[in-house]
C-alpha cells in the first residue's frame, strides 16, 4: 500500500508540473496569437488550435489534482451532519460512483478510439483526434485507481484496528 | 428516465461532488436507455471543447496573480480614499473595490477569497461588526461576475453561441447598479450604527490614485479592447494575466517565482472543477434532450402563460432556487436548453437573457443556506454560517430589486451593447 501511495503521489506531483506549465503555456500562445495579428498582421490558427488542445488536457488533468485534494465541488452540508457508520457507508459510496464515472470515462475512450485514431475527424494535420480525449482517460484511470486505493485503504485500517482491539 | 434522476437526486444530496453526481448518473441514464458508450466521451470532451472557455482559466489566474501580487490591496486603499468619506466608509469602499476588481477577474470566488479577507480586516478592525463586514463581502461578490469580464457570461456565451463581448458590455449597467443599491443598503446602516467614516482629502485621494493607477485601469484596458476590436474575449483573459504580472513583477514588486508557480497550479485546478462539471453537464442535458425531457419542461413553462412577463417571473424563481443549490456552470449547461427554446418564443433578447440568467444565479450564490459564497466568506472571514445567514438577507433585497429592474426593463442590459457594438 505504501509503494502504491508513493506512486500515486509522484504522478500527481508530475500532473502538478504539466498543469502549470499548461496554463503558462495557453498564455503564451494567445498572446503571441494577439501579437501577430494585431502587430505583424499575420495569424497562425494552428496557435489558437494548440491553445484549445492545451486547455482540454488542463480540464481533464486538473480533475486529477482536484481529487487527490479532495477539493471537487460538492453539496456537502448534509453529508457533513453524517456521523459515524452512516458518515463511513456514504463515505463509500462517493468512492464506488467515482471508481465507476472512471470507469465509464475510460470505457468510452475505448469505444472511440477506433472512430478518433486517425486523422480524419482531426482539425490538425497528422495530429489524431485520440490526443484530444486521451486526458479524459487518464482522468478516468486516475479516479477508478484512487478511489479504489482509498476504498482498500480504510478497509485496510479497520481490519488492522479489529486486530490491534482483540489483542 | 427515473433511475437517472433518482440517482442525480440523491448522490448530490449524500454529498458526493456534483461533477461526478452529474457525470455518474448521465453514464447510468446513457447504459439504461441504451446509448452508445462512445457517447459519453464525446460529449464529454465536446462540452469543454471550445476556444470561449479558454478564457475561464486565464481569468481566474489574473484574479490570483492580483490577490497574491497584492494588487487588490491597492485597489481597496484607492476605494478607501474615493468613498471612505461616505458614512460607513470601508463598506462603499468594499464594494467600489469589488467593481474594480470584477473589471479584471470575473469570478465572485476570487473577489471572496482575496480581496475578501483584505476588506473584512480593515472593516473588523475599524469598528464594524464582523457579520455586517462578512455579510456587505458576500454581497458585494455577486457583481464580479456580472460586471466585465465574467466567467458565468463566458460559459452562457459559449452554451447558447451569444456574442460574448455583448453579454460582456450588457453587464456593465447592471453591475454597476447593483454597486449603488448595495452602497444605498450600507448608507442606510451606516447611519443607523454610526458606523464610522474617513475624512475627504483631495491630496490624499490624487496621492493614492497615482499609487494605484496601474492597478485601477485594467477594467478599462480590458474593456476598450472589446469596444475598439482589438481582441476578443479569449484574447482579452491572456492580456489580464500579461498586464497583472508585468505589474506585480516590475512595478510593484510583491510576486516571487514560488507564488507564481502557486498561482499557475490554483488557477488550472479552480478551472478544472467547473470545467468538469461543464462537460458532465452537457452528458446529463444530452440525455434530456433524447429523451425528450428538456421539450416537456418548456412546453410546462409555456402552457403556465403567454405573458413573457409571467414566464420571465417563474424563469426567474426557478433559477433562483436552483442557484442556491447548484454551481452556476452546471445550471448553465443543464437549464439553457430547456430555456433557449422558450425565450426564443416569447422573442426576449438572447443578451439580455444571458445577463438576466446570472444575476440570478450569482443571488443564488449569497442566498442561504447553500450559497457558496457565503461559505467562502464564512471562511475566510471566521464568522458562523448562521450569523452570516442572519446578516446576508437585508442585502438580499438591492440585488432582487435590480435583478426586478433588468428583467423587467431590457434596455439597461441591451442598451450598452447596441450603442458600442452595433453602432
Amino acid at each position: 500500500m505504501k509503494f502504491t501511495k508513493k506512486l500515486l503521489d509522484a504522478f500527481v506531483s508530475l500532473i502538478s508540473v504539466l498543469l502549470m506549465c499548461l496554463v503558462a503555456g495557453i498564455v503564451l500562445l494567445m498572446l503571441n496569437e494577439l501579437f501577430l495579428r494585431n502587430i505583424l498582421n499575420k495569424s497562425f490558427r494552428g496557435m489558437t488550435e494548440l491553445a484549445g488542445f492545451m486547455f482540454l488536457w488542463m480540464a481533464f488533468l486538473g480533475i486529477i489534482v482536484l481529487d487527490d485534494q479532495g477539493r471537487l465541488i460538492a453539496l456537502d452540508i448534509f453529508y457533513l451532519q453524517t456521523k459515524g457508520k452512516a458518515r463511513t457507508g456514504l463515505w463509500f459510496v462517493h468512492k464506488i460512483v467515482a471508481a465507476c464515472l472512471g470507469v465509464g470515462m475510460v470505457v468510452a475512450f475505448a469505444g472511440l478510439y477506433p472512430y478518433v485514431s486517425t486523422e480524419f475527424y482531426s482539425s490538425m494535420p497528422k495530429f489524431a483526434k485520440a490526443w484530444q480525449y486521451l486526458p479524459m482517460a487518464i482522468a478516468g484511470v486516475y479516479l477508478t485507481i484512487k478511489a479504489i486505493y482509498d476504498i482498500v485503504e480504510r478497509l485496510l485500517s479497520r481490519s488492522d484496528l479489529l486486530a490491534k482491539e482483540s489483542t | 428516465m427515473i433511475i437517472f434522476f433518482v440517482s442525480f437526486i440523491v448522490l448530490l444530496l449524500i454529498g458526493a461532488p456534483i461533477s461526478i453526481s452529474i457525470g455518474a448518473s448521465a453514464v447510468l441514464g446513457c447504459i439504461n436507455l441504451g446509448y452508445p458508450i462512445m457517447v459519453i466521451g464525446q460529449k464529454m470532451v465536446s462540452g469543454i471543447d471550445s476556444f470561449l472557455l479558454i478564457a475561464i482559466p486565464l481569468f481566474i489566474l489574473a484574479g490570483n496573480l492580483m490577490n497574491a501580487g497584492k494588487i487588490t490591496e491597492k485597489i481597496f486603499d484607492f476605494a478607501k480614499r474615493l468613498v471612505g468619506w461616505i458614512p460607513g466608509g470601508l463598506g462603499h469602499a468594499n464594494i467600489v473595490a469589488s467593481l474594480i476588481f470584477a473589471g479584471m477577474s470575473g469570478s465572485a470566488a476570487a473577489d471572496a477569497g482575496g480581496l475578501g479577507t483584505i476588506e473584512m480586516e480593515a472593516m473588523t478592525t475599524n469598528g464594524y461588526d464582523k457579520e455586517f463586514s462578512a455579510s456587505v463581502t458576500a454581497a458585494s461578490t455577486v457583481i464580479g461576475p456580472i460586471f466585465p469580464p465574467s466567467i458565468p457570461l463566458i460559459i452562457y456565451g459559449s452554451v447558447a453561441s451569444v456574442s460574448v463581448s455583448q453579454l460582456f458590455m450588457g453587464g456593465v449597467l447592471p453591475g454597476l447598479l447593483m454597486a449603488v443599491a448595495l452602497m444605498v443598503l450600507v448608507l442606510i446602516f451606516a447611519v443607523k450604527r454610526k458606523y464610522p467614516r474617513f475624512p475627504f482629502s483631495l491630496r490624499l485621494l490624487w496621492t493614492q490614485f497615482l499609487q494605484s493607477i496601474l492597478s485601477i485601469i485594467t477594467p478599462l484596458i480590458i474593456l476598450s479592447g472589446f469596444v475598439f476590436g482589438w481582441f476578443t474575449p479569449t484574447e482579452a483573459s491572456s492580456v489580464a494575466v500579461a498586464y497583472a504580472l508585468v505589474i506585480a513583477v516590475f512595478v510593484y514588486r510583491t510576486l516571487d517565482w514560488k507564488t507564481f508557480k502557486k498561482c499557475l497550479l490554483e488557477s488550472a485546478i479552480t478551472s478544472a472543477n467547473t470545467l468538469f462539471i461543464i462537460g458532465t453537464s452537457m452528458l446529463f442535458s444530452y440525455v434530456l434532450i433524447k429523451e425528450g425531457v428538456s421539450l416537456q419542461i418548456a412546453n410546462f413553462i409555456l402552457g403556465i402563460s403567454d405573458n413573457p412577463y409571467l414566464i420571465l417571473l417563474v424563469i426567474n424563481v426557478l433559477l433562483l432556487a436552483l442557484g442556491m443549490f447548484m454551481e452556476p456552470g452546471a445550471i448553465l449547461t443543464l437549464m439553457l436548453p430547456v430555456l433557449l427554446p422558450i425565450v426564443k418564443v416569447l422573442g426576449i433578447d438572447l443578451v439580455h437573457f444571458g445577463v438576466v440568467m446570472v444575476l440570478n444565479l450569482m443571488i443564488g450564490q449569497v442566498t442561504p443556506p447553500f450559497g457558496v459564497c457565503l461559505f467562502i466568506v464564512s471562511d475566510v472571514g471566521e464568522v458562523p454560517l448562521n450569523r452570516l445567514y442572519r446578516g446576508i438577507l437585508p442585502f438580499l433585497i438591492p440585488l432582487l430589486i435590480v435583478l426586478a429592474l433588468c428583467t423587467y426593463v431590457p434596455q439597461l442590459v441591451t442598451w450598452l451593447p447596441n450603442m458600442l457594438l452595433h453602432g
